[in-house]
């Protein structure tokens, strides 16, 4: 499941994805215009950042802008920082799982086994996709809202 | 009508037979392939020429097929042939000698030479290549005798670039008695990964009894291989298009959570090996820099590992002193009779000492700049614009189907490059479990999208 960080930190990006080049966005800004709280967002650009996604300047005329350009990070990549390996259930990764409790043995685990093959269908979904992609489904759906009024 | 394409394969090394191995495979009577070799003997390549039994594969027998469908392919030769007779205790997981292998890629091109009564599919021309010049329907390859080859498209499977080799300064390729290396001699040996390694084996096998000293930045040696299964990683688990040194401490940490479950670290290095190609795409070009500059080292050493009765005889060698081992970085060398005084600084030190040596043999690795290439066709080909070298200077721009990227950024549909020339787009493309995938990927491109999809393969 994509959590709320997840969510947030996709839209933050978004965000960033709409600015012209060497233009920053504050967090506050960012904050407001996506409905997330700033606490927060503070903490998932500190993370975006670690990862080389976005870049931040700081002081009066600081802010947050994509490290690099927006059709070449894809959705799969920040859901995977963010969110960690794509799993849909905590054990169904390779890397990293955390048992059940009331599991005997991962290994042969038949709902494990069917999750693992989901994430990897997630994981083919989200890695063809990238921020610019995403920011450009919002914006046709939008124009075609206009449009029909 | 559609024909089948006539293929010029520059370059009779391993990667260059291995491909010729895969358009062959396909039952198409018209095929014709010409592949052309400076050296009088196609096949083996630098990586598989080596005279010496002692110099052993580094990929076990069981994964150095051929054909990426067909992994154990080799180890199949190998019992078929019976060359394993003598070798006791072979197995599908042992370190075949290198020279086995190049027969064995000699014994795969071998049925489609020219024989008697029968034309050959297969056709091999000694020479160099100095240029290849697109003409309307197709390539022509020129040979520095004057004579030139036609055909639909041309790949370049140029491997290696020669190293260094005037005053004292000797090729890893060459064996130290060819060089004429006086058996007291005193060696510096520049890098300490897996050439270096066969190097000082090469030394020890010839008897060699004056000092052997090997050194890099970091003097860091090869790991050994070990048997154990490479964990099951999907691409899912992978922190594809970050900073490298998030993804680096993300491997650190998948280690630890390994070792923590009783695994051993080997089984994730070799767990990544399906998708390391696609990390190193996946990096921004500052990545890929910092991977070069910081990473490569360490990754390269737990990566590229040695066998075991290989690193037994070197941990021997080092520990009675045969072989010196400084983590240190040569300043200069100026030359001094027939050696060379070198200036050398030790990792962590401010002095400069100096070292008296009578070869040098770099083995520095086989990432040169493609700038200072003595190859004359990749000259004349930078020079015409047709290639261009990759933003980190490693090897040619290449699109990710092997095809040439030419000075104005357009990809070639005649010319093509495969094996380590291809390695900015690739990274991991000297072994041949890498480069079989590869090849598989350019043969198919070659025959049917080629047939298919423009007039290549028009006659010419």
């Amino acid at each position: 499941m994509l959590t709320k960080k997840g969510k947030y930190g996709l839209k933050a990006l978004v965000h960033l994805a709409g600015l012209g080049r060497e233009e920053l966005a504050q967090v506050s800004d960012i904050a407001e215009a996506e409905s997330i709280p700033k606490k927060f967002l503070d903490a998932i650009l500190a993370e975006l950042r670690n990862a080389g996604f976005v870049q931040s300047r700081k002081g009066k005329q600081g802010g947050y802008r994509l490290a690099r350009p927006a059709h070449d990070i894809s959705v799969g990549q920040v859901i995977r920082v963010l969110d960690g390996p794509l799993a849909p259930i905590p054990c169904a990764s390779r890397t990293r799982y955390e048992p059940c409790d009331d599991c005997a043995s991962e290994e042969h685990c038949s709902v494990r086994l069917m999750m693992l093959d989901v994430r990897n269908a997630i994981a083919a979904v989200l890695d063809e996709r990238s921020l610019a992609d995403m920011r450009a489904l919002g914006t046709v759906r939008e124009l075609e809202f206009i449009y029909h009024i | 009508m559609l024909s089948t394409p006539r293929v010029i394969i520059i370059g009779g090394g391993a990667s260059g037979t291995l491909l010729a191995c895969h358009l062959l495979r396909e039952p198409l009577p018209d095929l014709r392939i010409t592949l052309i070799e400076q050296r009088d003997e196609p096949g083996p390549g630098v990586a598989f020429s080596a005279p010496s039994s002692n110099h052993l594969l580094n990929v076990a027998a069981a994964n150095m097929g051929a054909f990426a469908d067909e992994p154990q392919h080799f180890w199949h030769w190998l019992v078929r042939t019976g060359r394993l007779a003598g070798t006791e205790d072979a197995e599908p997981f042992f370190f075949a000698p290198r020279s086995a292998y190049g027969s064995y890629l000699r014994s795969l091109i071998e049925p489609h030479l020219p024989g008697t009564g029968r034309p050959g599919r297969l056709s091999i021309v000694q020479g160099t290549c100095i240029d290849i010049a697109e003409r309307p329907l197709g390539v022509e390859v020129r040979l520095d005798d004057g004579t030139s080859v036609p055909g639909h498209v041309a790949v370049l499977a140029t491997g290696h670039e020669e190293p260094r080799q005037d005053g004292c300064h000797v090729s890893p390729w060459v064996s130290p008695s060819v060089s004429g290396i006086d058996p007291e001699a005193t060696v510096l040996i520049l890098g300490t990964g897996l050439t270096m390694v066969d190097y000082v084996l090469s030394l020890l096998d010839a008897g060699h009894r004056g000092p052997i000293v090997a050194m890099s930045r970091r003097g860091l040696l090869p790991q050994v291989h070990r048997r154990v299964a490479p964990m099951t990683i999907d691409a899912a688990d992978i922190p594809f298009g970050t900073d490298i040194s998030y993804f680096m401490h993300w491997l650190r940490e998948t280690i630890a959570w390994a070792e923590g479950r009783g695994e051993d670290w080997r089984s994730v290095i070799d767990g990544l090996r399906p998708h390391t190609q696609r990390i190193w795409q996946s990096f921004s070009e500052g990545s890929k820099r910092r991977f070069m500059a910081h990473a490569r080292a360490w990754w390269d050493v737990h990566r590229h590992r040695t066998p075991p009765e290989v690193d037994t005889r070197l941990r021997a060698a080092l520990a009675t002193g045969r072989v010196q081992l400084f983590a240190g970085k040569m300043v200069a060398s100026e030359e001094r009779g027939s050696g060379a005084r070198v200036r050398f600084r030790r990792r962590g030190e401010r002095r400069e000492e100096t070292l008296d040596v009578d070869a040098i043999v770099s083995c520095t690795g086989i990432v040169t700049n493609p700038r200072e290439t003595k190859n004359p066709l990749l000259r004349s080909l930078f020079a015409s614009g047709h290639a261009r070298i990759d933003p980190l200077a490693i090897g040619l721009d290449v699109a990710t189907d092997g095809a040439l990227i030419a000075d104005d950024g357009r990809a070639s549909t005649r010319l093509f490059a495969i094996g380590p020339v291809t390695r900015a787009a690739f990274w991991e493309i000297v072994a041949v479990p890498d480069i079989r995938t590869q090849c598989s990927r350019l043969a198919r491109r070659i025959l049917h999208d080629t047939a298919t999809h423009n007039a290549a393969t028009r006659p010419l």
